[in-house]
């Protein structure tokens, strides 16, 4: 009985760390993957435009993105705002002063990110597949526990039964 | 449970031997001249082995699922034998 719950546990580890294993492999194997990506985002707006919370780009939400510096940056009258009213920090922008705050501004900057590449998606399934494995270490350890536990339960049992069928009174 | 181990082992080798080839496959294609015969073919096979890993959450669901039946199965089994016999 000791001996196979060894195995089991033995097993159960070994299966999860070879799952964490690999897919940390297939998610190093996404990461150097990608495509190199590049654009410009020309006079996007910037909605109500704050100095207590920032605003975040379009683009900001890209796989490893990063902005550059914007610039023509103007108010929704196509007044020039000059960077001394504004902070950027990577795809996000504050207003710093209280002039302009509250109104659209127009801006435009570079930006570069990971592109999916054919290689990375099916990296990135691979990981997404094995993570359903570690969702059923959990079903394989209460059913290998259920399991040895009913084993010791039956055959206690059963050893008892034997011992007093051995007599008859 | 060698079962088991051979199991995810086999899933892993397949998944990480998916992802190479179809690395591979993209390079090779990067090679070739635009919209080629070879670079056409090239890309196929990526579009090809790409459905595989897809495919391993079926197996990685299938395969867990058989390994729980089997132990809840054989478990039981050995309970009732070991039942002994019945007066």
């Amino acid at each position: 009985m000791a001996q196979s719950m060894d195995k089991f546990i033995v097993g159960v580890v070994i299966i999860g760390i070879t799952l964490v294993i690999a897919m940390f492999i297939a998610s190093t194997i996404q990461d150097a993957t990608y495509d190199d990506g590049l654009g410009t985002s020309t006079n996007e707006i910037l909605t109500t435009v704050s100095n207590i919370t920032s605003s975040s780009f379009t683009y900001s939400t890209l796989t490893d993105v990063v902005c550059g510096d914007v610039s023509g940056v103007v108010n929704s009258t196509g007044f020039v705002i000059s960077s001394g009213n504004y902070t950027q920090t990577g795809c996000t922008l504050i207003a710093s002063g209280s002039d302009f705050v509250g109104e659209n501004w127009n801006i435009t900057y570079p930006y570069t990110y990971n592109a999916d590449s054919a290689t990375s998606n099916a990296s990135g399934d691979l990981v997404t597949s094995l993570s359903g494995g570690s969702a059923w270490i959990i079903i394989l350890i209460v059913v290998g526990f259920a399991t040895i536990v009913l084993g010791m339960l039956t055959s206690g049992l059963g050893k008892t039964t034997e011992q007093e069928s051995t007599f008859t009174y | 449970m060698a079962s088991m181990q051979s199991f995810i082992v086999g899933i892993v080798l397949v998944g990480v031997t998916l992802v190479i080839g179809i690395f591979i496959s993209a390079e090779i294609a990067n090679q070739m001249d635009t919209s080629s015969a070879e670079q056409n073919a090239a890309n196929d096979l990526v579009t090809a082995l790409s459905g595989g890993s897809a495919w391993i959450t079926i197996l990685v669901v299938v395969g867990f699922a058989t390994i729980v039946l089997g132990m809840l199965t054989s478990g039981l089994g050995q309970s009732s034998d070991m039942a002994g016999p019945v007066y």
